[in-house]
């Protein structure tokens, strides 16, 4: 994946990762976290926000337009290979918190989808319902899993 | 001020992340737990592929 992104950093667990936005807000770090959801067979969410270090909290509500959204996004997506390279053929789930963090997860996949596509399998949930995924169509939430 | 990283606390993992014990753990936090148990009734409700098919 020859897209441009952030450098970024994990822990020996490899379920958390963070790194830096820059842009005209400055510089804002965000957080991706795995969390397994279910056993067998194995599933692990993906969850991804801004970590407000005045608070100590994340959320990915906001919008904070730093000019980067696909920096960010090829970042994020950057991770799952982090993440399959420790944890294997695991399923990934991933939505956004609203829809338009949803089709912010879409435009991400389909970006990578091309370079990804012959290494993990990738699903799209539609009326409740899972379809290989096709780039132009709007889902729901989405699954990924290495091949 | 530019980020500062100790060279003793950092090193390079398979793919291109790079290992740091700076990275704190998300397990606990609340945010992602509330993500996660979304996620997990999702799951609950929708399934997975391979079950369908």
């Amino acid at each position: 994946m020859n897209l441009k992104r952030y450098a970024y950093f994990t822990n020996e667990d490899f379920l958390d990762y963070e790194f830096y936005s820059e842009g005209p807000k400055g510089k804002i770090k965000k957080v991706v976290h795995y969390q397994k959801i279910n056993e067998n067979p194995v599933v692990y969410n993906l969850a991804f926000g801004d970590f407000n270090e005045e608070t100590n909290t994340i959320n990915d509500i906001i919008n904070t337009n730093n000019d980067d959204r696909d920096i960010v996004l090829a970042t994020v997506a950057s991770t799952i290979i982090d993440f399959t390279d420790h944890y294997g053929d695991v399923y990934i789930y991933a939505t956004g918190s609203t829809l338009a963090r949803t089709r912010l997860y879409q435009m991400g996949i389909s970006r990578i989808y091309i370079d990804i596509q012959n290494d993990f399998e990738v699903y799209g949930l539609l009326k409740g319902e899972w379809h290989r995924f096709i780039r132009p169509i709007n889902y729901d939430a989405f699954l990924v899993k290495k091949k | 001020m530019p980020s500062v990283i100790k060279k003793e606390r950092i090193k390079k993992s398979k793919g291109q992340a790079i290992i740091s014990t700076d990275v704190n753990s998300y397990s606990n936090d609340p945010y992602f737990e509330n993500k996660a148990n979304n996620a997990k009734q999702a799951i609950e409700k929708y399934g997975l592929p391979q079950q369908k098919q």
